[in-house]
Formats: structure tokens, sequence, C-alpha cells
């Protein structure tokens, strides 16, 4: 006889059966959360309650949020970042799964070298080149632009959104392109035809990726840009901070506001990007 | 519809593999071609390089009189089955079958209404609306076919298409593959390791191992005049029995010594091209061996003891030892040396023994003697140096 209760119940038992994976979960949420909490409190609380460390604001104010938006001119800084984020993630994810297309389904010579030189890029970190990226820029006339700043977050993407396309795309058979080029397609149709429908995880991944790294970058940015109208949002934000005084409340709100496309992306690409872990888009 | 020439064609990989050597082979307009030969022989390494997914290391494919070495694939019109079928797997059957249509720019009714002639062919109407990954080995297959066959292709290479199936679904598909062939008549080389394949499917069948082609000829000559010792042995199941013998010429009879009896061929010119005395291989098929019970009197018969019975319906196949511990019969190791050529030594079997083929309704006792007899007329010779048959070629 088959014993289908006893199955059952091991199921419904699973998530107790591993209590220390649960409390671990449970305190490393609640590190990540706090700050996160913190900030969204801050972002409610009035000026002079700003200095105030209780949690939760005595009147919450969400009127910080136009403040914020209208003072500091987070219009100009929202456009500039979707601007640059935008288009930097765009040209790194179409360049890479080309590079990655040719790194994994066209031999030629010199193919290994060359990804293993694209490799030792990805542990060179982007503040430890700032002075001779700087004099580039200028060279280029380039210094103070946000097409220069696109360019540098291509640049620094490719190496990382390169090997996580290699990784997934040395999992598809060869047949299946050899076969689209019997079937009449040109390399590039064999990519955006048959190739990329299926990777649509690993471009959700690299998506994700890049875009919180590009969102959020701060010393390039910094370095690169003078002039406010070219600002991102961390160095517009950054940009309040006076001397002496400053709004944090409306700082807060600021930061609030430049983290909500982040989520937004996030969970647009969520199920994808899920599906791209578990079928070993980050194993390259 | 296309001809297809193989001039010389090898594949060197890295510095000195040489995976095939200078093969030469044409294909006729309407032809159905198979390729046989071992695991690793280079047949499916010369099927790609006809489909130009491999570079061509030295020679020439001709297709239509045309050069193709440097044409891209997509540009040789050629349509290919994968062993794995290779579906795209993010497409419908439908879209599988119509995709090289597409890629061609035809207009949407033509793809539609050829999608589903072709669909109707092969018996997939129904599954048109199915991902790959709802559909069964053999439901693949035929969509893998169906990619195919919808081109007008110059040529359709069909790499090893049947050998995921159960052995069911391969005789049957193996049967509408003939009549597919003989419906749409294009020119079609199928390329497989199973012998029986290559015999039911093939107009014309290259056998070949190490990289080099031993025989290229109808499957009937084949069977009936191999040019050597290893297609001798690859091509019929059970395999041929060989054993090393020694010859001597008298005026028009040949004389063979095995072990310690004598056969006589009769006028020898009209079937061997034999110069000289001395040692050579002989062959003779399972199912040419007489036997008889140790009362009965056979002519020139070789005492042996039934060893093993393999009972299949109708046909039974039965293993014996020969009494006579003198004949030295050739292992299966040894007719691989001779794959790769020429053998100088042969380990042969620990007993000498021989294999043939009975009617299950008469079978030997096992553990019996018995008489074996070997038919003159039914022998094959075999230079023992170079495995290079006797034998004058003989068109069937």
């Amino acid at each position: 006889m088959f014993n289908f209760r006893k199955t059952s119940v091991n199921k419904k038992g699973k998530i107790y059966d591993r209590p220390m994976i649960s409390i671990v979960a449970f305190f490393i949420s609640i590190v990540i959360l706090t700050p996160i909490l913190w900030v969204f409190s801050l972002s409610l609380k009035s000026g002079r309650e700003t200095l105030n460390s209780k949690l939760l604001p005595k009147s919450p104010q969400p009127e910080n949020y136009v403040e914020a938006w209208i003072q500091y001119d987070l219009g100009q800084f929202f456009f500039n970042s979707i601007l640059v984020t935008g288009l930097s993630v765009l040209v790194t994810v179409f360049v890479a799964m080309s590079a990655a297309y040719a790194f994994t389904k066209i031999p030629f010579k010199g193919s290994e070298f060359l990804f293993s030189l694209l490799v030792i890029a990805i542990i060179i970190p982007p503040s430890a080149l700032v002075v001779p990226l700087l004099i580039e820029m200028k060279f280029f006339g380039m210094y103070n632009t946000r097409a220069g700043l696109v360019v540098l977050y291509i640049a620094f993407g490719l190496p990382i959104a390169i090997l996580v396309f290699r990784g997934f795309f040395a999992g598809i058979p060869d047949e299946i392109i050899e076969a689209a080029r019997l079937d009449g397609c040109t390399e590039y149709q064999v990519l955006w035809k048959i190739l990329a429908p299926v990777s649509k995880g690993a471009i959700a991944t690299v998506t994700i990726l890049l875009f919180l790294a590009n969102w959020n970058e701060f010393i390039l940015a910094l370095v690169l840009l003078r002039d406010a109208e070219n600002f991102t949002l961390p160095i517009g934000i950054n940009a309040q901070l006076g001397q002496y005084t400053s709004d944090y409340h409306l700082i807060a709100a600021a930061s609030i506001i430049a983290a909500v496309p982040v989520f937004i992306v996030y969970l647009g690409l969520q199920s994808q990007f899920e599906r791209g872990v578990a079928e070993g888009a980050l194993k390259a | 519809m296309g001809s297809i020439v193989l001039n010389n064609l090898g594949k060197v990989y890295g510095e000195d593999t040489v995976a095939v050597h200078n093969v030469n082979l044409e294909i006729k307009d309407g032809e159905f071609v198979v390729f046989v030969g071992p695991s690793g022989c280079g047949k499916s390494t010369i099927l790609r390089m006809i489909a130009g997914l491999e570079h061509i290391s030295f020679g020439e494919v001709i297709i239509n009189d045309e050069v193709m070495n440097n044409v891209p694939a997509r540009d040789r019109d050629i349509a290919m089955v994968f062993q794995n079928y290779a579906l795209y797997p993010q497409m419908t059957a439908r879209q599988n079958i119509g995709f090289a249509l597409e890629m061609r720019k035809l207009p949407r009714e033509e793809i539609e209404k050829r999608v589903l002639e072709t669909a109707s062919t092969l018996n997939i109407s129904e599954l048109l609306d199915r991902k790959p990954k709802e559909l069964s080995g053999g439901q693949r297959q035929r969509v893998a076919m169906g990619r195919a066959i919808i081109r007008n292709a110059e040529a359709y290479l069909l790499d090893e298409p049947l050998s995921n199936l159960d052995a069911k679904l391969r005789s049957q598909l193996r049967e509408e593959l003939s009549k597919l062939h003989a419906r749409l008549g294009v020119t079609m080389i199928h390329v497989t390791h199973d012998q029986i394949e290559a015999m039911t499917l093939g107009q014309r069948v290259a056998v070949f191992s190490v990289g080099h082609l031993f025989q290229y000829d109808t499957p009937e000559t084949l069977y009936k005049s191999p040019n050597s010792i290893f297609v001798a042995g690859f091509i019929g199941s059970p395999t041929m029995n060989f054993f090393e013998a020694v010859s001597t010429r008298k005026a028009s009879e040949l004389s063979i010594s095995v072990g310690k009896r004598k056969i006589g061929i009769q006028n020898y010119q009209e079937r061997f091209n034999i110069n000289q005395d001395g040692k050579l291989l002989v062959g003779i098929r399972p199912e040419h061996i007489n036997w008889g019970n140790h009362s009965l009197e056979l002519e020139d018969g070789f005492l042996a003891n039934v060893e093993f019975i393999e009972n299949l319906e109708p046909e039974s196949y039965v293993t014996a030892i020969f009494d006579d511990k003198e004949i030295k019969t050739l292992s299966s190791d040894d007719l691989e040396k001779f794959s790769k050529g020429t053998s100088e030594t042969f380990s042969g079997t620990k007993d000498p023994v021989i294999t043939f083929r009975v009617s299950s309704e008469n079978l030997p006792q096992k553990n019996s003697s018995i008489l074996i007899s070997l038919p003159p007329e039914k022998l094959y010779l075999f230079n023992a140096n170079t495995g290079q048959s006797y034998g004058k070629e003989i068109k069937w």
C-alpha cells in the first residue's frame, strides 16, 4: 500500500525542517531592512524632527517628497540618470550578447586569450582608474558630458555582462545554431532570432545587475560631471549636502525617490531573473 | 535537387590528427546514399563538411558542379536533420517547420500552405501548435524532418536521425523515410552506424572506418562482393566468420588448408585474382554454412562442438568450437586492426569458433558434436596482410 499521508506531512513540515536557516535569514533581513526603514522614516519627518532618534515620525509628512522633487530639481537628475543608465545598459547588453556569441559559438584564433583579458578587466575597480579616465575623457572632449559617462559605464559593464552571457550561451547546443545557419540565418539573425528568445533569463539577469550598478554609480559620475545640468541622481542628491546645514529629511525623501526605479526594474524582471539564476545565467 | 561530388576531401584537426583521408565519392541527383561506419569513423564530419558546418582542410565539396568550399552554410541550400533534432525550443512545431521559408521571405500564406502540406505528409498536423518540449521523441523527429523537407533544397542530410528512438519506432520511421524519398525523389545522405539501416535505406552505401572510405556501392554488392575484410566483417549480422588458411594453386583448382582439412575451389580464376601460394584469410557468412549431425556424412566436414545457441525466431544463431585446435579464427580485435588499414599479426580467438545461422525449427543440441561444411562456392578470400579481397569485383 502507498502511504500518501506520510508524504504530505513531510511536504508541509518542510519549512520547520531547517530552523537554523530561518533564524539566520531573519537576522540578515533585519540588518538589511533597518537602514532602509530608517531612511524611509526620516523622509516622513519634519525638519525639526530629523535629529530626533525616535524611529516613527510624530506626524508623517508625505509632502516632503514633493518638496524634495521641486527644491532639488530632481526631474533633471532623474532624466539624466534614466538617459545614462538606460542607454548604457541597452548598449552593454547588445554588445555583450554579440561578443559572448562570438566567444562561444564562432571559433576564432585568440578567442581564449581575449576572453582572459576581459576577465582581468572585471577585477580592476573603476575608482582605481579615475585620474587616467578623467584625462582621457578630457582628451576626447567628453569631460562633463553624459555621453562620456555612458561610454565608461559600457566599458566597465561589458566584461561581467559578457561573462554571464558566455556561461549561458555555452549551455545552448551548437546544433540549434547550426540548424539556424542552414535555415538561412546570418550570424546576427542566429543571435537575435534564435538565441535571444531563449536567453530571456540571462538578459534579465544582466539588465538588473547593470541597472543597479549604473543607477547607483557615484565615483565616476562625481569626477567626470561638473555642471548640475548633467548630474545623475546620486551626484545630484549628494550636492544638496551643505557644509554646515542640510535638510536631511528632504535628502532622505530624494533618496527614496531615487531608489524607486531600481525596484520597478527588479519587479518587472523578477520572474525572468529568477529563472535566469536557476538556469545558470550567473555561472560562467 | 543536386548532385554532390567529394573530391579528395580531407579533414585535419590541430597539427596532425587526420579525421578524414582523401575521400572521393559521387552522389547522383536524386540518389539516397547512406554513410555507415563505426563511431568516430569520420562519417558525420564529412556530412558536416558538405553542409558547410565544418571547415574543409583539403579537397573539394562540389554541389551541382560548383565548388562549395568557401560558400557559407546558409548559402549552400542544404537541409539537415540532426541527431538531437535541434528544434528551436521557443517556437511551436509550426514555426519550426516554417522558419526556413520565413528566412527566405516567402509570403505568409505560402508558408502556411506549405507547412500544412508538410505536416500532413509526416502525420503531424495535430501537433503544429505544440512546442518541442511538449512532443515525444518520435514526434520531434518528424518535426525535424518537416523542417528539412519543407524546403526545396539541393540535398537533404540526415545525421543519425533515428538513433535516439526505440527499435519499433526506428523501423517504422525507416520505412517512412524510404517512402518519403521515393515520393520526393530528392538527393539524400543518411549517416548511421547501424548497418541494417544502411542496407535497407541506401541505394548506395559508403562504408567508412577511421576516416577512410573503404567501399561505396549498392547494398547487394557490399554484401556479396566486399572489397576488404573490414567491409565483409562490418556488413551482415551475425558477422562473417574468418579463418587463417594456406592456399596452393594446382591448375584450375585452388586448394585451401584450414587446420588439418583442405577445401578445393574449382576454376578459382573465375572468381579470384590470386597469383601466389601462401597464407591468406578465408571468410564465410553464417547463413552459408551447412551442418549435420555427427552420424551424417558431409563432404569436407569439420567436427565441432555446439557451445551456445542464441534462440531467435524464425532463425537462430549457433556458435560452435572446432575440434581441430590448429584452426585459427579471427577475433573482433583482429578485425579492428584491419579497420585501421593492415594487420601484421592476429591474436585470434581463444578457441577456434564459428557462428552460423539455422532455422529455429531444426536446431542442434547444445554440447552435441556436429559436422560443419564450408561450401567452396560461398568462400571469400582476403590478403592476410592488407585485408584486401582477392575476389574479382562483381557488380550486383
